[in-house]
């Protein structure tokens, strides 16, 4: 039916990092807020990039890179994206972390800039700057070094040596730019954020005006074979590009599953509310909930919040239903900052997304709104229909105060966070590479047949086929460069946030 | 008001300029785009304390009008950046009761106006105005926080003058046109607007400050600016 909704819906779902550089521009669409963030991408000066799981972090920096040399031949700066999506980051501190990212950066140095020969050159920071420098000299072009994945929520030891070493190479000629979530805080004594670099949020916030607009244009560019049929009910484009982008937060990646289910089980029909309200009621059972067992074994020494995190967010959802299906809550600050890895964790997932820092509450005191995750939001409203009245009212600008959660008395007052202990290793490694199975969990997958070849050839964790070489894989029978491929992908997405 | 009505020229000479600036080649456009950002900080800026604190501008006029003002001469009570905008580091201890009346910074983004001005008027920033207005830099003001706004506000700010005086004091032995290019000098310039609009909004929803707008007329003059820069 759509030329873009392929065989495999999963390659539609991987992330942007994952994604062949051929494909890219064809999959991937820029809106005008996006254009605002991207300025700053490309622009010189230290950027922190912060979002969530899917909000597109990676798409940007790719795109900024490629606005850059040598992509853009005219451009006065090197685009060169880094993905630190590697096992050593994860294992290793002081000089052996400085060792190895900065052969990472050289190697991919060497990659992007034509004239730059890594030969000879030990990886170290001294020697980085003095390359780096070497480049701008020789070529005339600033440098901006894209960072992806920079800071893993489930591994923050490493988090000090990676800002000593994003500012101590930034300078008048170099820029860096990470990506990181929004539960990343510790940033190691030496880096203060607001001075050392400019943070940027990556959100879509559907309180702004043109917001269905956007999202209808997304489904025209990544969608362009779906029948007009299928917009000439009562829902036109806008309408549905409008309720599903505010249904997943604007988190792209969801939204993109969220028009995949939609238009795979539309046909050529015109799409209604039940349609919508099939689709919404999907992600929530088999896209966001999973995620957040999704997530358990990488938080690391943060495993135990998972359990109370579910909690927090039924308890935000039954509450919010119960009181007039409002999309917005308003969480007392004390409560936000003593439960602040629970929230950030469920704004991680795209269960929250915070549109305040601070607001006025009808108790006194001042507290965080959050709008809430519309998909989980429909199944506790009662029946779990969207009705037209129910759409009306989410799809206009919320006129309805949000669900207030006071300092005391509400829900969360009692609520105890449990005993987290040390620093630990990331649950995943231990895990049977069963896990990596295409499920609920883990919609991009491997198929049964690769599992078998895995099996076959003795792997039975994550961590010892993350650990495998490429060339020990390529030895596995029927195993080619696009199957190295698709297993490192998957590895990225088990062990990566 | 003759005063303000001199400084509204001057911003808006500034932004005819950088209109100007926008169809220049490349080479001119490195040269002059610092010169004229630096001045748009420092001129809307100085506006604002005007608004704020006509005391203290009212003094430097009378300055320049006396017969002992030469222009040769530095004037010790001309506004500085470093004093009257940003504060020249930050106190501690702010009430204490052995603090000599002039160790009470009347820097804008220093903490004492923080606390006695833009706190506040943030507040009412986030409360009074209709979710939705304000566009894009107004809902990203809104997660930052009320307790590190003017933090944040003060190190952007900060950070913007620096990289300008850079490219005004030719201290800069680089390629200008490497280090102030387009892509560079467009968003330098759209965030120096952003944090200016911020503290120009939240002027207009401090009770202290004069020549205030109705908050409609000063949010209907903030979204229009915004719609400029994001064009």
């Amino acid at each position: 039916m759509n030329s873009l909704i392929p065989e495999d819906p999963v390659s539609l779902v991987l992330a942007a990092e994952d994604c062949a550089p051929s494909e890219f521009e064809a999959l991937h669409v820029f809106t005008p807020a996006d254009d605002n963030t991207l300025s700053k991408l490309v622009a010189h000066g230290p950027v922190l990039l912060r979002g969530g799981r899917g909000t597109g972090k990676s798409a940007l920096m790719i795109e900024a890179a490629r606005r850059l040399a040598p992509e853009s031949k005219e451009s006065t700066g090197w685009g060169v994206y880094i993905s630190l999506r590697h096992l050593e980051l994860l294992r290793s501190r002081g000089d052996a972390y400085e060792k190895f990212l900065c052969s990472l950066i050289i190697r991919q140095l060497e990659e992007t800039v034509e004239s730059f020969s890594s030969e000879g050159l030990d990886p170290s920071v001294p020697t980085l700057q003095r390359a780096l420098t070497g480049i701008y000299s020789e070529t005339g072009k600033r440098i901006v070094l894209f960072f992806d994945d920079a800071a893993h929520i489930g591994r923050e030891a490493s988090l000090q040596e990676f800002f000593d070493i994003f500012r101590t190479i930034s300078s008048s000629v170099v820029s860096c730019k990470a990506a990181i979530y929004p539960g990343v805080t510790k940033f190691g004594s030496r880096f203060d954020v607001y001075n050392d670099a400019t943070v940027v949020d990556v959100s879509r916030n559907e309180e702004l005006p043109g917001y269905p607009e956007i999202f209808s244009s997304i489904i025209s560019a990544r969608y362009p074979t779906v029948p007009d049929t299928c917009f000439s009910g009562v829902l036109s484009k806008i309408a549905i590009g409008g309720i599903l982008a505010q249904s997943v937060l604007g988190n792209m990646r969801a939204f993109v599953f969220a028009c995949n289910l939609l238009f795979e089980s539309a046909g050529n029909k015109p799409i209604g509310l039940p349609a919508i309200q099939q689709t919404m009621l999907s992600l929530s059972s088999n896209y966001f909930w999973p995620l957040l067992d999704e997530l358990r074994p990488k938080l690391g020494m943060y495993e135990p919040l998972i359990e109370p995190a579910q909690r927090i967010a039924t308890v935000l959802y039954e509450h919010a239903a119960q009181s007039g299906s409002r999309k917005s809550v308003l969480v007392h600050r004390d409560v936000v900052e003593r439960l602040a890895k629970l929230f950030e964790i469920l704004e991680y997932v795209g269960f929250i997304s915070r549109r305040e820092a601070s607001r006025a509450m009808k108790s006194g005191g001042r507290g965080a709104r959050y709008a809430l995750n519309l998909c989980a939001l429909l199944e506790q409203v009662p029946g779990a229909r969207l009705t037209q009245e129910l759409y009306a009212q989410w799809a206009s600008p919320d006129k309805l105060e949000p669900v207030q959660f006071h300092k005391t008395g509400s829900h969360f007052s009692e609520f105890k966070l449990p005993d987290l202990s040390a620093e630990k290793d990331l649950g995943i490694f231990q895990l049977s590479i069963s896990y990596l199975g295409k499920s609920k969990a883990y919609p991009y997958g491997l198929t049964e047949a690769k599992m078998q070849i895995l099996e076959e050839a003795g792997f039975s964790t994550i961590g010892e086929l993350a650990e495998a070489s490429d060339g020990r894989l390529l030895a596995l029978p029927s195993v080619g460069q696009a199957t190295l491929q698709r297993f490192r992908n998957v590895l990225g997405q088990a062990v990566w946030m | 008001m003759l005063v303000l009505k001199q400084m509204r020229k001057l911003v808006n000479q500034t932004t005819t300029c950088f209109e100007w600036l926008k169809d220049q080649p490349d080479q001119q456009a490195a040269f002059l785009g610092p010169y004229l950002a630096r001045s748009l900080l420092e001129v809307a800026m100085s506006a604002i304390v005007a608004r704020c604190d006509p005391f203290r501008v009212l003094i430097v006029r009378e300055i320049q009008a006396s017969a002992h003002y030469s222009a040769g001469e530095r004037v010790k009570a001309a506004l500085q950046w470093q004093g009257d905008i940003l504060p020249p580091k930050d106190s501690p201890e702010l009430w204490s009761i052995d603090k000599e009346p002039e160790k009470f910074s009347r820097s804008l983004l220093g903490p004492y106006y923080e606390h006695l001005y833009w706190t506040p008027a943030f507040q009412r920033m986030v409360d009074e105005i209709e979710i939705g207005r304000g566009g894009a830099w107004l809902s990203d003001f809104r997660t930052w926080g009320i307790a590190g706004a003017m933090k944040r506000i003060r190190a952007e700010v900060g950070k913007l003058y620096c990289t300008f005086s850079k490219g005004v004091h030719h201290e800069i032995l680089l390629e200008r046109v490497v280090m102030f290019d387009r892509l560079s000098m467009a968003s330098y310039a759209a965030d120096a607007l952003k944090h200016i609009s911020l503290i120009a909004l939240a002027s207009h929803l401090a009770p202290q400050v004069h020549a205030s707008l109705p908050l409609d007329a000063a949010l209907a003059a903030f979204e229009k600016t915004q719609e400029t820069v994001l064009l």
